[in-house]
């Protein structure tokens, strides 16, 4: 008992610290990794010209090949990314082959495609759901060091739940205390519950977030053993045929049989994916990859046929229980296989764990805050540094949907101006609230956030047809739900501002051996 | 919509929170049950909504799914319970009552 009590305290200090030099980048990754549950769902949003509806995968294979056919014959791979439930265009791309006007490896512009008629989709250029995504593991920072930074603080985010855990004296007594207006003890249960209920989840997705990246933050397993990382890759994934082109010309077979027998060989499995090699000739190949969203492996397999008579020529091996479990812990992080219920409670869960870790933030300050006492230099900064991550990231990423609706829709280069719009607002309303005092900055901050997200259903309604009226009455469901979140978001963040506003400042409580104040640690453990 | 496993989650944890005792004020809210039956009472519809998870969202999402509702209902627990205490307490019937027809009818 003595023991744990005095593993309590070191504890209660590695988590505060952990938690607050990692804490407001892990909150920015929060957020954007649960906006991009919702990734096919905001690109469609974003391109609100698009109205395709869902085809069958052969049909829509069948007809981007038929234009692929009619457009780039010649090239050296086609890559066709069927449409599913989400993602209703198809997306094709294509490789030329390397001579000596074209480097090796280049592709071409990404297409979209009516996968019921083939025809070349216009819309608005932008990166979409893909923009949260990518951030939120790249951190908009160059390879490699986007994720090395990412993958750092979800080693602390690991360090900081265990922690935690082990610090939290009374986690099944205070399992369902939350105490309104009662200054540092609030922020605490908010802090607490947000963690303790959620739990699972928070420590699954950090976990499963960290092996997602294993092999690059840890090399060294492949490098002992294998001379050639790709002779790893063959071996754990399976080789892929890429043989040369013949160079004598023959036609595609039909891809629809193809289809149909790779779906029966994957017991009803979908496909996702094909890769044509060498379409124009006779040594061509068509790999048929699986849909991941039907198992809790991300990994689905894939087939390879002959593309000029449909014989099979390969497999994807079954995968060994090392790659299962990294392609379970994948797909239990980007939730793919789940249906409409378990991705929003992986959306509102991940709000929790944003939530969870912003309390944390505001707690590191609510505890050290001293009425009258001029605050220390790095509380100040710390200070603004929560207002910066919690209230004016919120307003960056409304500002990125707004700018997808006010940027023109044929102006050159509009998706990085969409990307800049929103760390323009991000960075500049934080640089802009260092002009006002702490509790203003707050009020001033949340509020434009909530105005900025309450103006996005307006913007939309006054700049496409699309509005929240119009799309009740055609029972254009993904758009009412947009509409109704960005509402829902700018209630919650009104509410902040409202609450920031009004809230009376509480006196802190009066211990009568009042320890150092350095002693981060055992304030915590008192607290907890 | 699969919304049982919630239902039986939010009815699970609202007896469990009146067995913890910690919201004394509102001791008696819960309908019929004492202390100690509402702990047997949260366990048993604990375990309910665990199978009405593996039932709904098959044998290999039905633990993730249970984890998730239920860590959900949670949360919407404790923030009605930081409001309104003895309405928190009492929804467990409706919960667990609203979850028999959508498990029968696939609601």
């Amino acid at each position: 008992m003595k023991a744990r009590a005095g593993l309590r305290q070191p504890m209660a200090w590695i988590h505060s610290w952990l938690g607050l030099v990692a804490g407001w980048i892990l909150f920015a990754m929060f957020l954007t990794g649960t906006a991009s549950y919702f990734r096919p769902e905001i690109t469609r949003w974003m391109q609100p010209e698009l109205r395709t509806e869902a085809a069958a995968p052969a049909e829509a294979a069948r007809s981007a090949i038929a234009w692929l056919q009619a457009n780039a014959p010649h090239d050296e791979q086609w890559y066709i990314y069927l449409p599913d439930d989400r993602t209703t265009a198809t997306r094709i791309f294509t490789r030329p082959r390397p001579d000596s006007m074209t480097p090796a490896k280049r592709r071409r512009e990404e297409i979209r495609l009516d996968p019921a008629t083939g025809e070349a989709l216009e819309a608005r250029d932008t990166r979409g759901g893909e923009q949260f995504y990518r951030f939120h593991f790249q951190l908009q920072l160059p390879h490699p060091w986007g994720r090395w930074l990412a993958g750092l603080c979800a080693m602390f985010m690991l360090g900081a739940i265990v922690s935690g855990v082990v610090t939290h004296k009374r986690i099944f007594v205070d399992f369902f205390t939350l105490r309104w207006g009662k200054g540092q003890r609030s922020w605490l249960d908010a802090h607490n519950v947000t963690a303790v209920l959620a739990l699972p989840f928070h420590a699954m997705i950090t976990y499963t977030g960290l092996i997602t990246l294993v092999l690059m933050y840890m090399p060294w397993p492949i490098a002992a053993n294998y001379a050639k990382p790709a002779t790893f890759a063959v071996e754990a994934y399976g080789n892929d045929p890429e043989g040369a082109a013949s160079g004598r010309p023959a036609r595609l077979v039909p891809i629809a049989p193809l289809i149909a027998a790779a779906t029966e060989e994957w017991k009803g499995g979908r496909p996702s994916t094909l890769i044509v090699r060498n379409p124009d000739d006779a040594a061509s190949s068509v790999t048929i990859l699986r849909d991941g969203t039907d198992a809790l492996n991300a990994r689905g397999g894939s087939i390879t046929y002959a593309g000029a008579d449909g014989r099979r020529l390969a497999a994807s091996p079954p995968p060994g229980p090392a790659i299962e479990t990294a392609g379970v812990m994948l797909g239990l992080h980007m939730g793919n296989y789940a249906g409409p219920v378990l991705r929003w409670t992986y959306f509102l869960l991940g709000l929790t764990g944003s939530a969870m870790v912003a309390t944390g933030l505001l707690l590191w300050t609510a505890k050290r805050r001293k009425p009258g006492a001029t605050p220390f230099f790095g509380f100040r900064v710390v200070e603004r540094m929560n207002i910066g991550a919690l209230a004016c990231l919120p307003a960056g990423m409304a500002a990125f949907f707004l700018a997808n609706r006010l940027i023109p829709a044929a102006q050159p280069g509009r998706s990085g101006l969409e990307v800049s719009a929103m760390f323009w607002m991000w960075f500049g309303l934080a640089v802009l609230s260092l002009l006002r005092p702490v509790r203003r900055a707050w009020i001033e901050t949340l509020a434009v956030a909530a105005v900025a997200f309450a103006s996005v259903p307006v913007v939309n309604a006054l700049t496409t047809d699309r509005g929240l009226i119009r799309s009740i009455a055609s029972g254009d469901g993904l758009f009412v739900a947009f509409d109704l979140v960005m509402l829902s978001v700018a209630a919650c963040l009104g509410f902040a501002a409202w609450r920031a506003a009004h809230i009376a400042p509480v006196a802190p409580r009066q211990r009568r051996h009042a320890g150092p104040p350095a002693s981060a640690g055992k304030e915590l453990a008192d607290a907890a | 919509m699969p919304l049982e496993t919630l239902l039986l989650g939010y009815a699970a944890l609202a007896n469990l929170a009146r067995a913890s005792g910690r919201p004394q004020r509102v001791a008696d809210a819960i309908p019929l049950l004492r202390p100690v039956h509402a702990k047997i009472a949260g366990i048993a519809l604990a375990l309910l909504s665990l199978v009405a998870s593996f039932w709904r969202f098959g044998a290999y999402q039905g633990l993730v799914a249970w984890l998730g509702l239920t860590s959900l209902a949670g949360v919407a627990l404790v923030l009605l319970l930081s409001r309104w205490p003895v309405a928190a307490l009492r929804l467990w019937l409706p919960a667990m009552a609203l979850a028999v027809p959508i498990d029968l009818v696939g609601f």
